[in-house]
């Protein structure tokens, strides 16, 4: 893992799990309170239906307790019912309807003291029925909220019912009158709250208002229950509540606490990638001006003005930078020393070679010039062309020697041209040669003449790996990053690895006149303009020698 | 669900009957043809268009038809286009008349509250 994603790692961490507990913690918070709070509503929601049925109870009862009283002091009732008037039948018969829309009821009976139903506000024509259960179950012990069940032409109704009774000139009557209580009742008093109402007795269910999918009992009241029958039973109001609801909140909490996580996730990633790139491009600049450090290329800045741990790196590096400068001074200064030595053991011991066929014809004729004083003519004609060899020899040592000396005088030079003039004195009966320069090349700083001597001694390399067989020699220049480089590649006999490895060493060659100094001049004049030499190469495939130059410019 | 008692939609005197037949059908002194219209659980009234009263006979809706039929013709005229069962009861609920005789000194008469006449103890008025 690197620097930099251990840093968007870390970072990230950091912001999301705080976060993360955070989110959660209110998740569960808000949860628990909004599930505490719909509860409460719930139960409030159940006891004000249970308030209204009291209340519808009550308002039963103050109805039933005013029409006793009036029915106690009207004499059309006495007359048509003490008095047996066949007159007031008829009124009576209508009588429980009329008092029952005018008390707001659903419910009314005015019974005799036998149950015997004088006039039924519900159902008009159950008079002389005898129904005497359901006021002696009202008025023995109901529960105060007291659901009966009666009978009308068109069916059952359930009303929340109460009794009451008067008396008329010494006989009892009793009133039995009521409240409706249907589902569409029942559901106007839950509506909106998401709540059911179910009446039941246990084993049947009398009536039921429920909202979609309430199942989850919230109360239960135990009331009364008169059957169609007459019995009083137990029965029980519950209220239910749909868990939809509640589980539709908890949803909507872990939705948006979801998307604000994810929200949160991504805008901490970004910052930690920010973060990370901030701390670690430094870094990665370092390591690529770290990377680009070479004996030959030492130019690398690591000057900054930060006062922190990457600052401190940089100066260090400066510092390690500015060392290897003067280390690679004192190398080459070494390097110039041992070589200077070398080439001096050298040019002695080519010198003494130059030298020793000379001394040996000298003392030769000297020897014939004492004994044989006529044939020295001839002899020094025989001999002669060992003196020209020798000499010609030493004359092409110097100009080797003469071709180490360094020349630092730069300027700007087309490298595009200098490649075109050596490769036009190419034979070409020995190579083919192809010149692919590029347009628009930037000049080169450099010695003009060390940059000829750089493209020819490259160039008569490639031309002499090719030994007489066809073959070709191709220039390429091009350009980039501030540098314009020179490409020769041939097709030579390449180089094996042992080759190569010796192949810029001073006096190495492999050719049969070489003097084996090309490569190594190559590679000192290159590192004396500032350049870089690579050279890539494989046995039987060629060798191709790219020299790169600090570009200064167009020409 | 029960069965009914099918009235004619509109006629106040034939649903008044029905709901009375369904109030003596339910009580404990059920008239003998009344009492079996029980049996197939609680009774109630059903008003219905004049078209679809012929079909709740043979449907099985019906438990019992308040009908309105006239004196002078007979029953069986009307009954035929209901889908009527030779061994259907046939009860008279009502009997009405267009006009009555009344003088001074005669019985006393009264209508009931189902319309029905009845003689009455005591002085004409």
């Amino acid at each position: 893992m690197t620097f930099r994603a251990r840093l968007f790692t870390a970072f990230t961490a950091t912001s999301v799990l705080p976060l993360a507990l955070l989110a959660y913690g209110v998740r569960h918070e808000m949860g628990t309170r909004l599930t505490n709070e719909y509860e409460q509503r719930v139960r409030a929601a159940a006891a004000e239906v249970h308030g209204a049925l009291s209340s519808d109870a009550d308002a039963v009862s103050a109805a039933l307790a005013v029409l006793a009283r009036d029915l106690a002091s009207d004499n059309r009732f006495r007359l048509a019912l003490v008095q047996q008037d066949e007159g007031e039948r008829r009124w009576l018969l209508d009588l429980a309807g009329e008092r029952m829309r005018a008390g707001g009821l659903s419910l009314l009976r005015i019974q005799d003291s036998a149950g015997r139903i004088l006039s039924s506000g519900q159902f008009r024509n159950e008079f002389d029925q005898a129904a005497p259960e359901l006021p002696r179950a009202l008025a023995s012990g109901a529960p105060a909220i007291t659901v009966a069940q009666v009978r009308t032409a068109r069916g059952s109704l359930l009303a929340v019912a109460r009794a009451d009774a008067f008396a008329v000139t010494g006989q009892r009557f009793t009133l039995v009158g009521g409240r409706i209580l249907d589902s569409v009742s029942v559901a106007r008093a839950v509506r909106g709250r998401d709540l059911g109402v179910m009446l039941t007795t246990g084993n049947d269910t009398l009536l039921r208002a429920a909202a979609r999918g309430a199942r989850t009992v919230v109360s239960e009241t135990a009331i009364g229950f008169v059957a169609e029958s007459g019995s009083l039973r137990d029965a029980r109001l519950v209220m239910t509540r749909s868990p939809g609801t509640l589980d539709a909140i908890r949803r909507g909490i872990d939705r948006w606490t979801l998307a604000a996580l994810a929200l949160t996730l991504l805008l901490a990633m970004a910052l930690a990638a920010a973060l990370a790139a901030r701390v670690s491009r430094p870094l990665a600049r370092l390591a690529e001006q770290t990377a680009a450090l070479d004996l030959d290329r030492l130019d690398q800045q690591f000057a900054t003005d930060r006062d922190d741990e990457i600052g401190a790196l940089s100066r260090l590096l400066a510092a390690l930078t500015d060392r290897l400068r003067t280390g690679t001074v004192r190398l080459r200064d070494a390097e110039r020393r041992a070589a200077f030595g070398d080439v001096a053991r050298q040019v002695n011991h080519d010198v003494k070679n130059g030298l020793a066929p000379i001394r040996h014809v000298v003392r030769h004729l000297g020897e014939v010039a004492r004994d044989e004083p006529d044939r020295l003519a001839l002899v020094f004609g025989e001999r002669r062309g060992t003196l020209d060899s020798s000499v010609d020899y030493l004359e092409t040592l110097a100009r080797n020697y003469a071709r180490l000396a360094p020349n630092a005088d730069t300027s700007r030079c087309d490298l595009n041209a200098v490649a075109r003039q050596v490769a036009a004195n190419l034979d070409p009966a020995r190579a083919t040669v192809r010149l692919e320069l590029a347009p628009a090349l930037p000049t080169v700083i450099s010695d003009p003449v060390a940059l000829r001597r750089i493209v020819e001694n490259l160039a008569g390399n490639a031309v002499d790996s090719l030994a007489g067989r066809d073959g070709g020699v191709t220039f390429t220049t091009s350009h980039a990053d501030g540098t314009a480089s020179l490409t020769v590649q041939d097709t030579g006999r390449g180089m094996s690895r042992e080759e190569l490895a010796r192949a810029f060493d001073d006096f190495y060659t492999t050719k049969s006149g070489g003097t084996g100094l090309g490569l190594s001049v190559v590679r000192r004049l290159v590192a004396d303009l500032g350049g870089t030499l690579r050279v890539e190469t494989e046995p039987g495939t060629g060798s191709c020698f790219t020299v790169e130059l600090p570009a200064g410019g167009t020409t | 669900m029960g069965r009914r008692v099918v009235y004619p939609s509109g006629d106040a005197v034939a649903q008044a009957l029905a709901e009375r037949v369904v109030a003596l059908a339910a009580g404990p002194n059920a008239p003998s043809w009344a009492a079996p219209l029980r049996d197939a659980g609680p009774l109630t009234t059903l008003a219905v268009d004049g078209p679809g009263l012929a079909h709740t006979l043979g449907n099985g809706i019906a438990a019992a038809v308040i009908l309105r039929l006239p004196a002078s013709a007979p029953a069986s005229n009307c009954l035929d286009e209901l889908a009527w069962r030779r061994d259907d009861l046939l009860v008279p609920l009502v009997d009405t008349r267009a006009s009555a005789i009344l003088r001074r000194g005669a019985v006393r008469i009264s209508s009931d509250a189902d319309g029905s006449i009845r003689i009455m103890r005591g002085n004409t008025r």
